[in-house]
C-alpha cells in the first residue's frame, strides 16, 4: 500500500514540471537574442517534456497495479483467516493450536481439513 | 569538416548589435530550470532506491510483486538518466551564457572607447573616424576615414600603407576587437547548438546500454566545453583540508552543478566529503559503463566486467547488520581504480584502508574477491566497534605478471612509489574529511600492496593520520626495521603463513621455490622473483615476520602447502582476510582495525 502510494507521489512530484520548464524559458520565448542555439533549445525541451512524460504515466500505471497487488494480497490473507476462522468453529478447543504466527500454508492445510 | 562553412554562414547573421542584445540572464533562468528538473528527477530515483523497492519487498511477494520491483529498477535507471542530461544542459546553458558574457564585455569595452573618441560603429562593424592631425605640407588636418575590422588582424597582410592620420590606427584597433568578439560569439553559438543537439531525449522509458554510452558521450561534450566555466574552480592542487573547505564554501547550485558535470573529478577528489563522492562517483559508474560498452577491446571487456559487478552490489538490498557501501573512487585509467569502502568512513571513529598488491587490477576478481576482503573485515571490527569503516583502495597500478619479471624488477619501485604518493593523498583525505577530531586509521598492505605501504611511510611524514600498519603476505616493503615506520614498532602487525611463498626469506627454501616457480609458469616464476630478487634485496628489504624486523607477529593459518595433493597452489597467499579459511588471521586484522591492536594474540618471528 506504502509503495502504491510512493508511486502516486511521484506523479504529483512531476506535475510541475512542464510548468516550470515553461517559465524558465519564458525569457528566451520572448526573444533574448538570435543564437541558433536557442533554436535548438526548443526541440531539446519538447523531447526531454516528452521523456518525463512517460515516465510519469509509467509512475500512475504501476500506482495501479501495485494497489490491485495489495487489494490481492489482502484477499488472500482474508481467505486464509477465514480458514482459520472455519477450523475456530469447527473444531472444539482449537484455539491454542493455531497461533498468531500460523503461516498461509498451515491456513490452507487447516481449510482442507474444516 | 563542416565547421568553418558554417560558422561562416552564421558568422555572417550574428552582429554586433545582435551580440550585445543577447540575454544572458535569461539563459540563466533557462540553466536554473533544468536544475529543477534534474533535482525532481534525482529526489524520485533516490525515493524508489530508498523506499518504494524496500517497502514493496517486505510487504508483499510472488511474481506480480517481482514484477512491480522490476518495473520500479526501470522508472529509477530513467530518473538517473533524466537527472544526468538534465545535469548537462544546465551547465551548457549556464556555460553559453558565461562565454557569450566574456564576449559581450570585449564588445562593450570597444563600443566604449569609441564613444569616448567619438568614433562611429556602423552596423558591418566598421568604424568611421574624424579628421585629426595636420598634413606635413599645408598643416590643415587630416581627413578622416572607415576602418573595417578583421576578426584576426595578424592574418591581415600589411598594407604597405601608413595612415597619417592618428585616429585611423584607433578605429582599426576598436573594428578588430569589434569583429573578433562577434566571431567568436559566433564560434561560441556554433559549439553549443551542436552540443545541444546531442542532449536531446531518447523516446520511451528504459534506458538501454547505448543510451548511457550516448550519455557518457554528452558528459564528456560538455565536460570539454565547460572548462572555462567550471573546471578551473576545481582546487585540484590545494590540500585535503583546503578541498573540503572549498567544497563546504560552495552554493548548493555550484555543487549540483559540480556532481553534474564532472563526477568523474568530485568523486575522486581527496579531501571531499565520502557522501558526495559515493553521489559523485554513483553517477559516474553509469557513464564509465557506458563509456566501456562503446568499445570491444580486451582491456574494456574486462574493466566494464569489474564495474557491473561493483554496480551489482551497490544495488542490492542490504542485509540486516551489513555494512553500507560507499564509492569512494572509480575510474577506467591504467588499470583501472576503484575505492570502496563499507562504512561511512568520514562518520567512523576507526577507519582502515587495504592496498591489495601484485597483478591486481580492476577486473572481475578484484571486484568480488578483493571487495570481499574489505567487507569481511569491516564486519568483523564492526562487532568490536561498530564505529568502524574498513576500505579496498585501487587507487594505483599495481605491476602486473605479464609485464614480465624484468619490467616488474623495474616497476617495483616506480609503481610503488607512485602508488605510495596517490594513497598518502587518500588517506589524507580521509583524515580531512572525518568528523571525528583524530579517527583512529590502520593501513594494511597486502602482498605487493605492502611494499606501497612501506613506500609511504618513508614519504614525507609518512602517511597522514595513520595509527597502526597491517602487513600480510609480505615479500618486504623496503624497510629494514618496525621502527622506520614511524608509528612505533608495537603498532606495526604481520600475519605471514608458514606456507605462503611470498613471505619465505630467499636463502631458507632456494631450491624449492624455484622448482616451484618453474612449476606454476609464469605466475609462479614471478612469485619466485618477488622473494628472491637475486642482489636486489634492498627493494623489498628484510622479511617483516623475522625478529630482527621487529614487529607485532600475530597468529595465522600456516594454509595449504604449496605442492599438496597433487597441485601446486598458492593460496596461503590469499587467505588472511578470509574468516571462514583463517578466522585467526581475520581476527587478529579486524581487532588491529577496531582499535584493539593491544590485544591481538602474538606469535614468535621468525
Amino acid at each position: 500500500m506504502r509503495a502504491a502510494g510512493g508511486a502516486e507521489g511521484l506523479v504529483a512530484h512531476f506535475g510541475p514540471v512542464k510548468a516550470e520548464l515553461g517559465r524558465a524559458h519564458q525569457g528566451l520565448t520572448a526573444g533574448a537574442g538570435e543564437l541558433s542555439a536557442l533554436a535548438e533549445l526548443g526541440t531539446v525541451r519538447a523531447s526531454w517534456e516528452r521523456r518525463i512524460d512517460t515516465a510519469r504515466d509509467e509512475c500512475r500505471s504501476l500506482a495501479g497495479k501495485l494497489r490491485a497487488v495489495t487489494v490481492t494480497q489482502a484477499e488472500v490473507n482474508e481467505a486464509v483467516k477465514g480458514s482459520f476462522d472455519g477450523v475456530r468453529v469447527a473444531g472444539p478447543g482449537s484455539g491454542p493450536g493455531l497461533g498468531p504466527g500460523a503461516g498461509a500454508g498451515s491456513g490452507a492445510a487447516s481449510g482442507g481439513k474444516s | 569538416m563542416s565547421g568553418p562553412g558554417g560558422l561562416s554562414a552564421l558568422g555572417a547573421t550574428l552582429t554586433w548589435a545582435k551580440l550585445r542584445e543577447v540575454k544572458c540572464a535569461e539563459l540563466e533562468e533557462a540553466a536554473d530550470g533544468w536544475g529543477r528538473a534534474g533535482n525532481r528527477a534525482d529526489a524520485a530515483r533516490d525515493r524508489i532506491d530508498t523506499q518504494l523497492v524496500d517497502d514493496l519487498r517486505r510487504t508483499q511477494k510472488g511474481e506480480a510483486s517481482r514484477a512491480a520491483v522490476r518495473r520500479l529498477r526501470r522508472l529509477s535507471m530513467n530518473f538517473q538518466y533524466i537527472y544526468t542530461e538534465c545535469g548537462l544542459l544546465r551547465t551548457t546553458l549556464n556555460s553559453l551564457a558565461h562565454e557569450m558574457k566574456a564576449q559581450q564585455r570585449v564588445l562593450q569595452r570597444a563600443l566604449d572607447d569609441a564613444a569616448a573618441l567619438k568614433f562611429t560603429v556602423h552596423p558591418d562593424g566598421s568604424v568611421t573616424y574624424p579628421a585629426a592631425g595636420e598634413g606635413l605640407v599645408d598643416g590643415k588636418p587630416l581627413a578622416g576615414g572607415r576602418a573595417s575590422g578583421v576578426p584576426n588582424p595578424g592574418l591581415a597582410g600589411p598594407s604597405g600603407l601608413v595612415a597619417p592620420n592618428p585616429n585611423a590606427a584607433k578605429a582599426q584597433d576598436i573594428a578588430d576587437r569589434v569583429a573578433r568578439a562577434v566571431r567568436t560569439a559566433a564560434d561560441v553559438d556554433w559549439r553549443y547548438a551542436k552540443i545541444l543537439r546531442g542532449l536531446k531525449a531518447e523516446d520511451g522509458l528504459s534506458v538501454p546500454t547505448a543510451t548511457w554510452t550516448d550519455a557518457a558521450g554528452d558528459a564528456a561534450a560538455v565536460r570539454q566545453a565547460a572548462h572555462g566555466y567550471l573546471a578551473q574552480g576545481i582546487p585540484h592542487d590545494a590540500s585535503p583540508a583546503g578541498r573540503k573547505a572549498w567544497w563546504a564554501g560552495l552554493t548548493d547550485e555550484q555543487r549540483e552543478e559540480y556532481l553534474a558535470v564532472y563526477p568523474d573529478q568530485i568523486g575522486n577528489l581527496d579531501g571531499i566529503p565520502a557522501l558526495v563522492r559515493d553521489a559523485a562517483n554513483r553517477d559516474n559508474l553509469q557513464l564509465l559503463m557506458g563509456k566501456l560498452a562503446g568499445r570491444d577491446d580486451g582491456d574494456a571487456v574486462t574493466k566494464l566486467a569489474a564495474l557491473r559487478e561493483i554496480d551489482r552490489q551497490l544495488r542490492a538490498v542490504r542485509e540486516p547488520g551489513e555494512p553500507p557501501m560507499y564509492l569512494l573512487g572509480i575510474g577506467d585509467q591504467g588499470n583501472g581504480r576503484a575505492i570502496v569502502s563499507y562504512g561511512n568512513p568520514d562518520a567512523s571513529r576507526n577507519v582502515a584502508a587495504y592496498v591489495p598488491g601484485l597483478n591486481t587490477s580492476l577486473d572481475e576478481e578484484f571486484a568480488r574477491g578483493d571487495l570481499k576482503r574489505a567487507r569481511d573485515t569491516a564486519a568483523a571490527a564492526r562487532e568490536i566497534d561498530h564505529s568502524t569503516a574498513a576500505i579496498v583502495w585501487l587507487g594505483y597500478d599495481a605491476p602486473q605478471s605479464p609485464d614480465g619479471l624484468n619490467s616488474l624488477a623495474v616497476a617495483s619501485t616506480e609503481r610503488a612509489e607512485t602508488g605510495a604518493h596517490a594513497f598518502r593523498g587518500f588517506m589524507s583525505g580521509l583524515e580531512a574529511s572525518n568528523d571525528h577530531g583524530d579517527p583512529h586509521m590502520t593501513a594494511i598492505g597486502h602482498s605487493y600492496g605492502s611494499r606501497t605501504v612501506g613506500a609511504a611511510t618513508q614519504q614525507g611524514g609518512g602517511i597522514p593520520g595513520v595509527d597502526d600498519i597491517v602487513l600480510v603476505g609480505s615479500p618486504g616493503l623496503g624497510v629494514d626495521r618496525a621502527e622506520d615506520l614511524g608509528i612505533g614498532k608495537d603498532h606495526v602487525f604481520v600475519g605471514a603463513a608458514d606456507n605462503d611463498v611470498v613471505t619465505r626469506l630467499p636463502s631458507k627454501e632456494q631450491g624449492l621455490l624455484a622448482a616451484a616457480g618453474r612449476a606454476l609458469g609464469p605466475a609462479g616464476s614471478l612469485a619466485v622473483d618477488v622473494v628472491h630478487p637475486g642482489d636486489d634485496d634492498l627493494w623489498f628489504g628484510k622479511d617483516p615476520a623475522s625478529e630482527d624486523f621487529g614487529a607485532r607477529r600475530f597468529t595465522v593459518d600456516p594454509g595449504p602447502p604449496l605442492i599438496g595433493l597433487g597441485r601446486v597452489t598458492l593460496d596461503a597467499h590469499s587467505q588472511y582476510f578470509n574468516p571462514k579459511l583463517d578466522s585467526a588471521s581475520a581476527d587478529s586484522i579486524a581487532m588491529v582495525v577496531a582499535g584493539r591492536g593491544h590485544q591481538v594474540k602474538q606469535e614468535g618471528g621468525r
